[in-house]
């Protein structure tokens, strides 16, 4: 165990919101922040709000953000006594934190190992199995004729998922619903994985039926406590990225709750964890629920638990490895209320997603009791495009589901964001649907039905008109600045304002 | 000022009758009806996003820009509609298209769609392509894309480096028949 002693100084080697965000937990808590950034972030928030800023490199993470020796150099001429990583870059890297230990610093997260063996996902399956955690069943092992298909669907139970072994893509798999489908099934199977991927090793996993992902919120200290903080639904995904987040889950009663939450603690105790981690699940149309892996990081969506328990979880982090116990027990914890997160992102929900980094022109937050935004943008910045392409989160927090999503619905109206084109209309074409509202969708939602929810969704086609009709008019009628340059006419003979302002402004456009 | 502003195949007439000296609208038929409308006249193009209210109701909003420098989307209160105004003496003031635009509109470039690093470049000078066949990979915030050949053609000219950093818009490769 590292000796333990309360932080005063961390280096944060993240950017963007969650540098933000750990800035405010460390000034909250009276600690130096310490920041560094890329050539491309000298503008940026995080550097703006640290303490001190150290540039650490070229704009391209592997330049800057994931060079191990250059964060621990600041750590070094920054006498920073800490190192916290957030999510993503170095969060999930033992060598780093190793690295980091060794340097003398202490490490806000778990152990090397425990970081270790969650991240590979086989290692982490044995010590969920091992620590009585259901998991996908599967048979270990291929399967080699359609008689030992046939035996082993049946001890998983049907429907099954024949998957090739060196799969991806969705290729190489086929749903097999009962013993007829078998024959069939195995021979496209193995003859399409053999096509795709030149082996047609298949194995059986159990079909988990409209699956939805919901994961718990564990955290350990360095005297042995380990309690979970609830669960968050973040089934709303589109191509595996999480876009919407709620807490508590829609879809759990009390005791499934206690019961997942008893082991996503389990697992977490038996790595000795220490910090925030989370136990992600699977839970199937029949309530059976899966292990699916653990990771061992602050997550994005860390904020809706926060809004639910009171807790504040980057704090929690900081003082958990300064050598303090957690600041409740298990009994302690509640459950308040209703919290709904969404992802605001630079990306174009109307052409594919495609994202498009670039200047705010201008932004307005929403604000207001219970609405919250976590976010390293203002108006004036530009977003870089050498990383992720969020914006900002925006969280809300109300006594009821239905309020919760009436209260985000309020915020994303507030919000306002130009210049770059952005996901905030798919979230509130999602959040205003009936579907969204009982709660009937799983994790392939959003693939099926996104085109359909974003064609309704559209402006009243006689405002926009008049609306548009004033911007040209108004435009058009602006008193131009004095000219000195010859003023050529249209048709009239006499100047045209139009013309006057072009020339003025360089034939700048409306907006 | 008669401003017509088609939406989905459908055309809204809007005539602005301007108060004499004014910013301020000073009566608005909307094909044909009059239509109750308070707008800051001097403070409309200040403001982001746009205020307006209509028949007593509010409406912000906010617009996206075409190539000729005109509105082509509208957002109300969020939500978008795609537009397109005409009115008489709009041809005078069109902006002009820049090369790169016209020129993909054409099926003759690729430009890149947003700022980013060419990955590869899949092509040679010369080389004949097929409608849909990969040119360039172009990587920009964490996520590759593919740009590919519009239309049966032969590449003219490549016109940026593997490992370059290219903006919005700029022209990549060029096709001829």
């Amino acid at each position: 165990m590292p000796s333990l002693k309360p932080l005063k100084r961390v280096l944060i080697a993240n950017r963007g919101e969650i540098a933000v965000r750990i800035i405010r937990a460390c000034h909250e808590l009276g600690i130096v922040a310490i920041a560094v950034f890329s050539e491309a972030d000298r503008d940026a928030l995080h550097v703006r709000l640290a303490d001190e800023a150290y540039c650490i490199g070229l704009a391209p993470a592997n330049e800057s953000y994931l060079v191990m020796e250059k964060i621990l150099h600041v750590a070094k001429i920054s006498h920073a006594d800490s190192v916290h990583c957030g999510y993503g870059f170095l969060a999930e890297s033992p060598e780093f934190a190793k690295k980091a230990l060794a340097a003398g610093l202490t490490y806000i997260g778990p152990s090397p190992d425990a970081i270790r063996d969650m991240g590979n996902k086989t290692i982490a399956k044995r010590t969920a199995l091992a620590a009585g955690l259901p998991c996908v069943p599967g048979e270990d092992g291929f399967i080699e004729s359609v008689e030992q298909a046939g035996k082993v669907a049946e001890k998983l139970g049907y429907p099954v998922m024949l998957k090739a072994a060196m799969g991806g893509g969705g290729r190489g798999m086929r749903l097999i619903n009962n013993p007829a489908g078998i024959e069939a099934a195995f021979r496209a199977a193995r003859s399409e994985a053999k096509a795709s991927f030149g082996d047609d090793s298949v194995y059986l996993e159990k079909y988990i039926n409209e699956p939805r992902h919901i994961e718990f919120q564990v955290f350990g200290d360095f005297q042995g406590n380990v309690i979970h903080l609830g669960e968050r639904d973040c089934t709303l995904q589109r191509r595996h990225q999480k876009l919407l987040e709620e807490a508590p889950s829609p879809f759990l009663d009390a005791d499934l709750r206690a019961r997942m939450g008893a082991e996503a603690v389990k697992i977490a105790k038996a790595v000795n964890y220490v910090g925030a981690g989370t136990v992600e699940f699977l839970v199937d149309a029949a309530r059976n629920f899966y292990f699916m892996e653990m990771n061992t990081r602050i997550q994005v969506e860390h904020p809706v638990t926060e809004m639910v328990t009171g807790l504040d979880l980057i704090r929690e982090m900081i003082l958990v490895a300064g050598g303090a116990p957690l600041s409740v027990t298990q009994e302690q914890v509640q459950i308040n209320g209703w919290s709904i997160e969404v992802r605001i992102n630079a990306e174009d929900p109307f052409r594919n997603f495609t994202p498009n980094p670039g200047l705010i022109t201008n932004l307005r937050f929403p604000a207001g009791g219970g609405v919250r935004v976590d976010s390293g943008a203002f108006t004036g910045y530009t977003i870089p495009r050498q990383y992720d392409s969020m914006i900002a989160k925006i969280i809300v927090h109300a006594p009821d589901r239905e309020a919760a999503i009436r209260k985000m619905l309020q915020a994303l109206r507030e919000l306002e964001i130009k210049g770059i084109k952005t996901t905030k209309a798919f979230h509130e074409a999602i959040l205003a649907s009936d579907d969204f509202k009982y709660f009937r969708y799983d994790t392939n939602y959003i693939g099926k039905h996104l085109d359909a929810l974003l064609a309704q969704y559209k402006a009243d086609e006689r405002i926009a008109a008049i609306a548009t009709a004033l911007e040209v008019f108004l435009y058009t009628r602006a008193k131009p600045a004095p000219d000195k340059i010859a003023q050529r006419s249209g048709t009239s003979g006499k100047p045209s304002n139009w013309r006057l302002t072009a020339r003025r402004d360089g034939a700048k456009h409306f907006g | 000022m008669k401003i017509t502003v088609t939406i989905e195949d459908t055309d809204y007439v809007v005539d602005i009758t301007p108060q004499p000296h004014e910013l301020v609208p000073g009566q608005i038929l909307v094909d044909g009806k009059p239509v109750a409308i308070d707008v800051q006249g001097d403070q409309w193009l200040k403001v982001q996003p746009r205020s307006m209210l209509v028949d007593g109701i509010p409406y912000e909003a906010q617009f996206d820009t075409g190539d000729d420098g005109f509105p082509s989307q509208a957002w109300i209160n969020g939500r978008p509609s795609a537009v397109h105004v005409d009115f008489a003496g709009k041809g005078n003031l069109t902006k002009k298209k820049g090369v790169g635009m016209s020129q993909e509109a054409a099926g003759n470039a690729i430009t890149a769609p947003m700022p980013g690093k060419i990955v590869a470049i899949k092509v040679k000078e010369g080389q004949k392509l097929e409608v849909g066949q990969l040119c360039i990979v172009l990587e920009a915030m964490k996520m590759e894309n593919e740009l590919a050949a519009p239309r049966s053609c032969k590449v003219k000219k490549v016109l940026c480096d593997a490992g370059a950093s290219v903006d919005l818009d700029q022209v990549l490769v060029t096709f001829e028949d």
